[in-house]
Parts: structure tokens; C-alpha cells; sequence
């Protein structure tokens, strides 16, 4: 399905490239480089906005967060994207001044590969915990038992699938652990993950890896957990909820939040409360150079950055990512105005 | 080469002295092959001392710790490929089992008179094709049709004989055994090859003199042919051993990516080439370091391997002589 539409649009990408280059108009080139997480997202953003807009040109590289936030502080990107907000010491190293510009939330959801296993596999806070840190290794654990009593659970070895890469899935869902969790300690983009995990880079990777190893599970955002058709856990809230991930669930869990939005955006949601929400949910953001020295690039990044928060936020839904609420798209907004 | 004429008795005689251009050549071929063989040594040694040097700084900051943990914690810096040792040499030799008791098999059936010639030609056409796969291919034939093939046998195994360590673990998929089964048949022509030709360099004259003796095909096959092609075979075993400690991408991409120690089959485990693979591309400096230095014991441990092979084959051919 991707083929095809990559197949699609290269004739019209040309097209375009031939009208720019014939109108002798400069195309200004944006390009991007960070999180996995939004990545399905900006790739249908790009697509769209490039044909749209045959001055500007935006291209992104998923490469993780981590290595995201690192290559926007060495500036050899005109954006970066993460769900790990910069800490201010990184901020600091960074003469020109950061925007994070919230672009759009998901839910980091526990996808499974469990055959012939019917039914929804609940997932208590405690098992949670226990799967992820190795504690719990097979899948007819009491753990995970107490909470679903009467599902045919296998008696097979749980296949963990982590990331490798710096990466801001892990980042939101360890702060989620960590705050539910007194056990869990290890907060971060990339952290030791128990001997028996399946180590690998990127949430694509991590979700074809899933489809692939029978009686597995590991954490993507909840749009490539769709796109493979992999099912997903019911993960316990702060009310002793199992609340499966779909998009009301999200958008309740960024709801309950609203009030604290802070000024520059940079939310984090580690246990959202109320009856109906989704756990681990995040924002998701582009980070952007307060001051820019090229014109051309800062009125390019404002036009595409504020065409995502207004038209884009419509492909959100569709793709398997929260929408922003209207308060945070203005919040957004105002952040990207402050943008020269 | 200059034809001998003995009927000629004109004064200028045939044979002459080399001309300068002559001298020139010899030279120059001469020192052109002294040049690529010192190249070669240097070109080691400045392997060697480059990924020595970027490794230094992990050496004298792990130092033995490095090769007896089994993390890798990036985040907390701490590193150690006790795992991937462990899963290098495990599927290595494995797959080298498989890979020696099939080699060894078809080289005896393609030299042993089993075919005609013309066939047995196509036979061995078709097995060193086996090496022009490449490995990215093995490794995508190795997740859709290995896996899905062994997961039944795999599974009834852990059912029944779930007791013995080899079986302990339930089969989830990438994992040590359908690793081990492709690097099995990545490493199979290497050693097909080579025994083939330590089999056809025997004179025929031996096999005949075994017949002559009164022994049976395999009595002649088991008890003479093989033994005497068996430094052969041993060579072709090294070189599938170095091979198989090598391998790279098709290993990433089956063998689970997991950094645990177990005698399981079933379970994922890691090598350290395909550990190198896969974290360089996003390592930062102290895990580029780190990663260096699991190079250097990738290095040293096929520098071991390949040294004792030299070693254990010409004290085995003295034997044989003596």
C-alpha cells in the first residue's frame, strides 16, 4: 500500500521539482530528522504539504529521538522531532533559542503476537512493571493471570521486544513505569532492558519483529501496532481501568492534563487520571530554532509547522495519533509565532 | 618461450642475454609482488592498530570486566559481550556441525564415482551457487520459510522435551535455531569446496589399490578415502568456522537481538557481528569505543581460530608423513 503510494506521488514529487526549476523559483529545503513515534504522521504530512507547496521542500529522517535532539543541537537539521522534551542544559547549548512545538500526541501501547489467544489481554500496572523489567517471563504468570481469569493463556515464554536506539517511546513509556511503579527506576531514551529482550532500532522495527516472533510483545506507538494489525493490551489506568487505546481514550488522557500545559509546551503526561483515559500517552514535538540566520527557512518552517497544526491535525486520527486539543493547537500556535 | 632449433648453425646464436627491458620487467614483477605481500601485512597491522587505538579508551576503562558481563547499557555506560561471545561461538559451531556433516557428505557424493561426471559437474555447480546468495537474502528466507518451517518440530520438542536444557525455552521465532540452521547453509559450500578438492586430490590409484584389497565402496570411502582427504577436511571445517564467526547481516536479522546467555535453541541470542551491525549506525562515542573493542575480540577470536587450524594441520600432516 505504501509502494503504491510512493509510486504515485514520485511522478508528481517530479512534476513539481520540473515546474519549481522551470519557473526558475529557489526551493527551499527543510530537513528534518528525529522521532519514530510521529513518523507515519510526517511522512503523509510531507507528502502532502511538498505537493501543495512547490517552493518548499521537507523531507524527514526517522531516526529516534535521541539522535534527533542530537543532531538539531549540532544544527545539522532545520528541525528536530522527539517525545523526550529537551532538558535545559540542552536547551543552554543551543545559541539560537528552542521551540518545542507540540505537533501531536499518541498512546505508547503494548502490541502482542500471542496465537490462537481470543479475548483482550489485560494488563495490570504490576504486570506491566513485571514483564517489562524480565520479572515475569511466560505468559501463564499469576501476574498477568489475576487479571484475566478466564483467557486461555499459553504456557510459553514471553518474546520482549525493546528498542535500542534513543528513543523517545521509551522515554514516555519508563516515565509512565516509574511514576506507577516504586520498583522501576531506570528513566530514559534508552535504558538497560532485561537479558531476554529483543533489542532493536526504531518503532517499525520494533513492530515488524512483533509480527514476526510468535508469543511476543513490546511498546510502539499505537499507529504501527495498526498498521501490522497487531492486537494491543488493555492497559490499567490510575483508576483501575483496563482501557484499550483508540482514539477517544487518547484524546480523554490529554483532556484530564489541559489545565497544566505550560507555557512552552512541554508536557508530560506520565499517569493521566480519570475513569476512561489511556495511560501512556504522549506529546510529540518539533523542535525548532528560535532564531534563524536564513529568512527563507524560518518563514518555511512556520508555513509547514502551522499547516500541521491546522489542516495536518486532520490526518492524525486516521493514521492512529490523537488530534491535539484546540487549546493546545492554540498554545502551539502562539509558540510558532515566536519563531524569527 | 623461444623454440630450440638445432639445424641452425648461423653465427647469431638463439640464445642471448636478457635486454634491459627484460631486466626492467623481471624486476618490477618482482618487487610488485614483495610490494602486495608486505601490503597485506601492513594493511593488517594497520587494522589491527586503528580499531586498537579507537578501542583503547574502553579497554583501559572496562578492561576484563568487558569480556565476562553480559550488558549492554548505553544509557548507564555499561558494556559487556560475555552474551555475544557466548552466542558467536554457540551458533558457530552448531552450524559448523550441520555444515560438516552435509559438506562432507556431498563431496563424498559428488568424488566418489556416485555420479557421472557431467552430472556430478552440475551438482557442484549448483552447491557453490549456494555462496552467491546474498546474506540479506538468507536472512529474509530465514524469517519467512525457516521459521514458519521449524516452528512445529520446534514446538513439539519444547512440549516433550522441554526437560533438556536445548529444548528449555518455548519457540517464539528469531531465535538460535533458525540462525544456526541458515549460517549452516551459508557455511556449506566453503566446506563442500574444499573437501571436494582434498577428495579429488587423491590419486585414484589408492581407491583402486583398497579394492584391490577386497574392501567394499565405503569400506574404501570410510576407512581409506576419508582419512586420507582428512587435512583437507579439516581445512574446509577452519574455513567454514571463519566464516561462520563472521557472518553478519542474515545473523541480525534471525537470531533475535537478545543479550542473555542460554543453551536454549529456541531462545534469541546475539553475535557480535551482527551486535557491531546494528548498534554502530546510533552508538555514541563511549559506545563506539565499547563497540571497537567487541571488534577487537571478533578479530582476535578468528586470528585464534584460523592459527590453532594452521597449527593442529601441519602437526597433522607431519604425522601423516612420519
Amino acid at each position: 500500500m505504501e509502494r503504491a503510494g510512493l509510486d504515485r506521488t514520485l511522478p508528481l514529487a517530479a512534476l513539481a521539482m520540473f515546474v519549481c526549476l522551470a519557473e526558475g523559483a529557489k526551493a527551499v529545503e527543510l530537513n528534518g530528522a528525529g522521532a519514530t513515534f510521529p513518523a507515519n504522521l510526517y511522512k503523509e504530512w510531507i507528502e502532502t504539504f511538498n505537493r501543495a507547496n512547490a517552493d518548499i521542500t521537507v523531507t524527514y529522517d526517522a531516526v529516534g529521538s535521541g539522535e534527533g535532539i542530537r543532531r538539531f543541537t549540532q544544527g545539522t537539521v532545520a528541525f528536530g522531532a522527539t517525545e523526550r522534551p529537551m532538558s535545559e542544559k540542552e536547551v543552554a547549548s543551543v545559541a539560537e533559542g528552542v521551540l518545542h512545538v507540540p505537533t501531536t500526541a499518541g498512546m505508547v501501547v503494548l502490541a502482542y503476537n500471542i496465537p490462537g489467544f481470543t479475548g483482550d489481554l489485560r494488563l495490570s500496572r504490576q504486570a506491566l512493571v513485571g514483564v517489562l523489567s524480565g520479572q515475569i517471563t511466560r505468559w501463564d504468570d499469576p501476574l498477568i493471570r489475576a487479571a484475566n481469569p478466564d483467557a486461555n493463556l499459553p504456557e510459553r515464554n514471553i518474546a520482549l521486544v525493546a528498542r535500542r536506539d534513543s528513543s523517545g517511546t521509551t522515554f514516555s513509556l519508563t516515565n509512565h513505569l516509574a511514576k506507577v511503579s516504586d520498583t522501576w527506576k531506570e528513566v530514559g531514551t534508552s535504558i538497560a532492558w532485561p537479558a531476554n529482550a529483543q533489542i532493536v532500532s526504531g518503532s517499525e522495527a520494533v513492530a515488524g519483529r512483533i509480527a514476526i516472533a510468535e508469543y511476543s510483545i513490546g511498546y510502539v506507538e499505537y499507529s504501527f501496532a495498526a498498521r501490522l494489525n497487531l492486537r494491543s493490551a488493555l492497559v490499567e489506568n490510575k483508576a483501575g481501568q483496563f482501557i484499550r487505546a483508540d482514539g477517544s481514550s487518547g484524546a480523554a488522557a490529554l483532556a484530564s492534563a489541559l489545565d497544566a500545559m505550560p507555557e512552552d509546551g512541554r508536557q508530560l503526561i506520565p499517569d493521566p487520571a480519570g475513569d476512561a483515559v489511556y495511560p501512556i500517552v504522549s506529546y510529540s514535538w518539533v523542535l525548532l530554532r528560535k532564531a534563524n540566520k536564513d529568512q527563507q527557512v524560518a518563514a518555511g518552517l512556520k508555513r509547514f509547522v502551522g499547516w500541521g497544526l491546522t489542516d495536518g491535525q486532520s490526518f492524525a486520527d486516521k493514521l492512529g495519533y490523537i488530534p491535539l486539543p484546540a487549546p493546545v493547537v492554540t498554545r502551539a500556535q502562539a509558540i510558532l509565532g515566536t519563531l524569527n | 618461450m623461444a623454440q630450440l632449433k638445432p639445424t641452425s648453425l648461423s653465427e647469431k646464436s638463439i640464445s642471448q642475454n636478457p635486454s634491459g627491458a627484460e631486466y626492467a620487467t623481471d624486476r618490477g614483477f618482482k618487487w610488485l609482488a614483495r610490494a602486495s605481500g608486505v601490503g597485506t601485512i601492513v594493511l593488517l597491522v594497520a587494522v589491527l592498530i586503528v580499531i586498537g587505538a579507537e578501542a583503547l579508551p574502553a579497554i583501559s576503562k572496562h578492561g576484563l570486566s568487558f569480556l565476562t558481563s553480559a550488558v549492554w547499557a548505553p544509557g548507564r555506560n555499561e558494556f559487556g559481550i560475555l552474551a555475544e561471545i557466548w552466542g558467536t561461538l554457540y551458533s558457530s559451531i552448531l552450524a559448523l556441525i550441520i555444515a560438516g556433516f552435509f559438506g562432507v557428505a556431498i563431496s563424498i557424493f559428488l568424488t566418489q564415482d556416485f555420479l557421472p561426471p557431467a552430472l556430478a559437474q552440475v551438482f557442484r555447480t549448483i552447491v557453490e551457487m549456494l555462496a552467491a546468495i546474498p546474506s540479506v537474502v538468507y536472512g529474509l528466507w530465514g524469517i519467512f520459510v525457516v521459521i514458519p518451517a521449524i516452528r512445529p518440530v520446534a514446538n513439539w520438542l519444547h512440549e516433550y522435551l522441554g526437560f533438556i536444557p536445548l529444548f528449555s525455552t518455548s519457540f517464539g521465532g528469531p531465535g538460535m535455531a533458525p540462525a544456526v540452521i541458515v549460517l549452516a547453509i551459508m557455511v556449506l559450500p566453503t566446506v563442500a569446496a574444499i573437501s571436494q578438492d582434498a577428495f579429488r586430490l587423491i590419486p585414484y590409484k589408492v581407491k583402486e589399490a583398497a579394492y584391490g584389497m577386497g574392501t567394499t565402496r565405503w569400506e574404501a570411502i570410510l576407512k581409506v578415502m576419508v582419512p586420507t582427504a582428512a587435512n583437507g577436511i579439516f581445512a574446509s571445517l577452519v574455513l567454514g568456522f571463519g566464516r561462520a564467526l563472521g557472518e553478519t547481516m542474515a545473523l541480525a536479522m534471525i537470531i533475535g537481538n537478545a543479550n542473555q546467555i542460554s543453551l536454549s535453541l529456541f531462545s534469541p541470542a546475539n553475535t557480535l557481528a551482527s551486535l557491531l551491525a546494528s548498534t554502530f549506525p546510533e552508538a555514541g562515542q563511549i559506545e563506539r569505543e565499547a563497540l571497537m573493542f567487541a571488534a577487537l575480540t571478533l578479530l582476535f577470536i578468528t586470528f585464534i581460530v584460523n592459527v590453532a587450524g594452521t597449527i593442529i594441520m601441519s602437526f597433522a600432516s607431519k604425522q601423516q608423513t612420519s
